[in-house]
């Protein structure tokens, strides 16, 4: 389903050539789950942009292919990779406060895909707007429809940029660490909702993230980026339990355990 | 959010005369006590009476009701400008902002060479070109103002639309056009907002100084500005005169200032 071939990306804004990525590979098959970790700056983010079609600064050298469902990420058209954003390939971010339109309710939030790619009338919308706020559990979705994202927590917001992403039931979701900025029981209840939404729908999951025990519990297959490009790749067991690279090993000793206290 | 609202007091009195003003500006479309243009020779510098509250100008024209006709007049004038300078102001600032690049750079170096110039100058070789009356000040003001309206707008869209939820939107394959109008535009109208409140104020006084000048509103129409500049030449014989029509534009555009101040400070309380 997405074949990410030979990527670099590089930055022109300044004197000197600067690369952030470097020869990244990455296969993903339909419904699956892949973790990519790495510290902050390893590229893991930028990788991610590449591959949602979001990086169209002018200033960057982007070479290698990124085919999406046949859809070439990098080089199609702005308009045919539109058509992929929201309706197949979609994206939930850090920060849950402001990843959300302060103005807008939630509703219009959620129904936002919708209207951009399919033609549907305000009735249909709105029913399933609200069943796919159920589905990620929220309470009382009936109520958070009409609701401003000022009076939703943080937890309860994730919740909704996951309904928005998920509402055109998109093939491939990427995760760009959506739960670090939530505290753990709260981080706990939105995996297990990802969880569950990659085995009801088959929706594949992008998980990225720099917490290590939060991949391991999520991921099949991991890949671990460090300095721009990927240094070990495979099973996330085989990884963590005999890692290869050095820079993987002492990734793994960080992850805090109560026999060190 | 109420007490909020109930202890600001600038806003609470602000609002409240800007509303009378406004009534009576509202009121002087149907109804003034005399006609503010008919002459009456006898009433020649009449006092403050029951008659006439304010007393009479030089031609025996009723002060009061040439001051409320004059209020609309301005306040139209304000409004007007106020469009103008918006209407392009958003299209520039949200254009420029979003897109940056080189139509960034040319609107922008553009915009700075109009605001290098004051504006009340500007204004006049505007109106010099289009000839005197109250909708050539309207669209003369109005191109004046466009620049620093657009700066403003153009600030606020560069910082949004670096937002996460701009991304997003990109993200769910929004056309730029619907970013800009439906996403970022939202979320620029407090500002938007807090800048006409102010841009009003400007706009009344700079229409004032036109008409003061003579170059503004032509009788038989009266601004304030016009009554302020007619009033001038009796300001030893007939003090009220000048007075009241100067004391009416100032308490006029006090109330606004309050209001726009008071808002600002209920926006980011």
């Amino acid at each position: 389903m997405l074949d990410v071939i030979d990527l670099n990306i590089e930055f022109n804004d300044h004197d000197m050539a600067e690369t952030v990525v470097y020869d990244f590979d990455l296969h993903m098959e339909e419904g699956e789950i892949v973790g990519l970790v790495g510290e902050s700056g390893s590229g893991k983010s930028m990788s991610a942009l590449a591959i949602a079609g979001l990086l169209s600064r002018k200033d960057m050298t982007k070479r290698g292919s990124i085919l999406f469902c046949n859809t070439d990420m990098l080089k199609a058209p702005r308009n045919e990779i539109r058509k992929v954003q929201g309706n197949d390939i979609a994206m939930i971010f850090q920060e849950p406060m402001s990843a959300l339109n302060p103005l807008k309710k939630i509703g219009w939030q959620v129904e936002e895909s919708l209207r951009i790619h399919k033609n549907l009338s305000k009735d249909e919308m709105k029913s399933l707007a609200i069943k796919m706020l159920e589905e990620v559990e929220l309470d009382d979705p009936e109520s958070i429809y009409n609701k401003y994202p000022h009076e939703l927590s943080g937890g309860m917001r994730q919740r909704v940029m996951i309904a928005s992403a998920l509402i055109c039931e998109p093939k491939l979701l990427i995760a760009d660490e959506p739960t670090t900025a939530l505290d753990v029981n709260v981080q706990e209840q939105i995996l297990e909702l990802l969880i569950k939404i990659n085995k009801e729908k088959g929706t594949a999951i992008l998980f990225i993230s720099h917490d290590l025990s939060v991949v391991r519990k999520l991921c099949k297959r991991v890949l671990v980026m460090y300095n721009g490009r990927i240094v070990e790749e495979g099973l996330t067991d085989d990884v963590f339990d005999n890692p290869k690279e050095e820079y993987t090993k002492t990734l793994i000793k960080s992850i805090p355990t109560f026999t060190k206290l | 959010m109420n007490k909020k609202l109930l202890s600001n007091k600038k806003l609470i009195i602000g609002a409240f005369l800007s509303i009378i003003f406004l009534i009576i500006a509202l009121v002087s479309l149907i109804y003034t006590p005399y006609d503010p243009a008919a002459m009456n020779s006898s009433d020649k510098f009449a006092g403050i009476s029951f008659k006439h509250i304010m007393g009479c100008d030089n031609f025996g024209r009723d002060i009061f009701s040439r001051v409320m006709a004059g209020t609309k007049i301005t306040i139209f004038i304000a409004i007007g400008t106020n469009i103008i300078g918006l209407f392009f102001g958003i299209i520039i600032g949200a254009l420029t902002g979003y897109y940056g690049g080189i139509l960034d750079e040319i609107l922008m170096r553009f915009n700075d060479a109009v605001l290098a110039f004051p504006s009340i100058l500007l204004a006049l070789v505007f109106l010099s070109a289009f000839g005197p009356g109250q909708i050539n000040v309207m669209i003369s003001l109005g191109i004046v103002f466009v620049p620093s309206y657009a700066r403003i707008i153009r600030s606020e869209y560069l910082r949004i639309k670096g937002l996460d939820y701009v991304t997003s939107a990109k993200l769910m394959g929004a056309r730029n056009l619907r970013i800009i109008t439906r996403h970022i535009l939202p979320n620029v109208f407090p500002v938007i907002f807090s800048t006409v409140v102010i841009g009003f104020n400007n706009a009344v006084l700079a229409e004032a100084g036109l008409s003061f000048l003579g170059i503004g509103v032509q009788p038989p129409n009266a601004s304030l500005g016009t009554l302020l500049s007619d009033s001038q030449s009796f300001v030893f014989s007939h003090p009220s005169y000048t007075f009241l029509t100067g004391g009416f534009m100032v308490l006029l555009i006090v109330s606004f200032s309050l209001f726009s101040d008071g808002f600002k400070e209920y926006i980011n309380a």
